[in-house]
């Protein structure tokens, strides 16, 4: 909700959404949230974890029990749910090459840390798919930064780090 | 990057002569801590400059606002700036750098006699490697001037390789622009405070570079607000610091131009809880992070808000802060050190204790 807020103060329209999916809940919610307001945003959750099939039965179940509880059953349906696992790598908490050159494009560019479990590998995924083309040029998409950069430090020797002497 | 112009902040316009980039939108949180507060016997408020959202946050956003404000008009395309090892300014100058599209370089200083391999490679400076800064090694740690110099030499290479650098230096032969942000942040506290009808008997705040404290002195003078600013010294004792800061404050007094008059007797420093040393944790400091994490889940850092919070209660133990006081505590981040003296901080990892 305080997503759809912001972009209508805005004026800005959000072609997609983007989050790191690991425990369902984030995703299930905000799908719930979106699909209440009718707000017409594609949501993508990438996942950390899980397989896409297994990631999207979760969310799509999860989803109907949250969409009954807040009062408006029924309103998600079952192709709202979209999960990516392409950008996984070898398993939950074990960045792929590709979580750290996101980590470092999001850094180098932007100032923004993201983390080496959630965040970096949905950036990881947003940085792909733009590359092969799965946005429109003139697409407007929203990443949802879930946090997590307190991982940075337990995850020191993956960034080869070379200490000053 | 399509952002609103930064407006000046309506209690004194005259922040607004001053240039200004915007690094983080809106208020930082003002909380009470409703647990740490009795537990002393106070009313206890925390100003959450820890909060403000750029690479992990701190005091340094307000201040990087009007330093890289003044280098954005020069037309500065580099961040040239010195520090600790385990600078939180050098990160937040890198990550603002970075922020404007610009290009981090920073001199890093052995200030603090630590071989600790978290202290060397994690914390702030692993987070300056993730931002791509390019490091300059300067070996002598508590020399200013020589720091400040070596710097101006660095800048002189960079302006012959075509790069346009602002460069921010730490003496006090050089303008004090940052406190500029801490006069705003005066004012914000001002009226966060004005807004729950509230009236703090003191306000404690770290003193190191003086900026942040003086900055905020100034701000609430200018305001007509006659608190007691009280700075806890991080890093140099009381009879250095309490003539760098009454400095500090009155060139900030200029800078803003009112013709605010700073008395000496306005600047309250306290050096009681600073040994060993700047950057070397102590059994207070020690004390102060626990009990903020465990009574608030504030987390605090060893160099700046845990020395700055081990103040507090050392006033409140004394009685310098009655009982019954309400207080205003500055929380001006710092978090990344506390991942860097992991080895001061943590108990025993999980794996070893089971054993």
């Amino acid at each position: 909700m305080e997503l759809v807020y912001q972009a209508n103060e805005r004026d800005l329209r959000i072609d997609h959404l983007l989050h790191a999916t690991g425990s369902c809940g984030t995703q299930a919610s905000l799908v719930v949230g979106l699909k209440a307001m009718n707000a017409h945003i594609p949501l993508m959750g990438i996942t950390v974890r899980l397989p896409k099939a297994e990631q999207e039965e979760i969310v799509y179940n999860l989803a109907q029990k949250t969409a009954e509880k807040i009062g408006c059953p029924g309103v998600v349906a079952r192709d709202d749910v979209t999960a990516n696992s392409d950008y996984v790598g070898e398993g939950y908490g074990i960045p792929a090459p590709s979580t750290l050159a996101a980590i470092d494009l999001f850094a180098r560019l932007e100032g923004i840390l993201l983390d080496p479990v959630y965040s970096g590998k949905c950036a990881a995924g947003l940085i792909d798919l733009c590359r092969k083309g799965f946005y429109e040029k003139t697409d407007r998409a929203v990443f949802l930064h879930t946090g997590g950069s307190t991982a940075l430090f337990a995850y020191l020797s993956s960034f080869g780090t070379s200490a000053p002497r | 990057m399509s952002q609103p112009e930064p407006q000046p902040d309506a209690a004194l316009p005259e922040l607004a002569a001053h240039p200004k980039v915007e690094l983080w939108q809106g208020d930082t949180p003002l909380e009470q801590l409703n647990n740490l507060g009795p537990c002393l016997g106070i009313t206890l408020w925390a100003k959450r400059d820890d909060c403000n959202g750029l690479a992990m946050g701190g005091n340094k956003v307000r201040q990087l606002e009007y330093y890289l404000g003044r280098g954005a008009a020069e037309g500065a395309d580099t961040v040239l700036i010195t520090g600790a090892v385990q600078s939180n300014f050098v990160r937040l100058a890198a990550a603002a750098a970075r922020r404007l599209g610009w290009q981090p370089e920073v001199q890093l200083e052995d200030r603090v006699p630590k071989d600790d391999p978290f202290y060397r490679a994690s914390g702030n400076f692993l987070l300056d490697q993730l931002l791509g800064t390019r490091i300059h090694r300067f070996p002598q740690g508590e020399n200013e001037a020589a720091a400040d110099r070596n710097l101006d030499e660095i800048a002189a290479r960079l302006r012959s390789e075509g790069r346009r650098p602002y460069v921010i230096h730490l003496g006090l032969d050089h303008p004090p622009t940052g406190g500029l942000g801490y006069v705003e942040a005066a004012c914000e506290t001002r009226r966060q405070l004005q807004r729950m009808g509230r009236e703090p008997s003191h306000v404690v705040i770290p003193s190191g570079s003086g900026l942040t404290h003086a900055g905020f002195l100034v701000g609430a003078r200018a305001l007509g607000w006659r608190v007691p600013v009280l700075g806890i010294c991080v890093r140099r004792d009381a009879a250095q610091q309490h003539p760098r800061v009454l400095r500090r404050a009155r060139e900030i007094a200029g800078l803003l131009g009112t013709g605010l008059e700073i008395a000496e007797q306005d600047v309250i420093v306290d050096d009681s809880v600073l040994a060993p040393g700047y950057g070397q944790i102590n059994e207070q400091t020690r004390t102060a992070i626990r009990l903020a994490a465990e009574t608030e889940a504030l987390l605090l850092d060893p160099v700046y808000s845990g020395r700055c919070m081990a103040g507090l209660l050392h006033f409140v133990e004394q009685g310098r802060i009655p009982k019954g006081s309400e207080v205003l505590f500055v929380h001006t981040g710092g978090t990344p050190a506390i991942f860097a003296y992991q080895s001061d901080l943590a108990p025993p990892a999980i794996d070893s204790a089971a054993g």
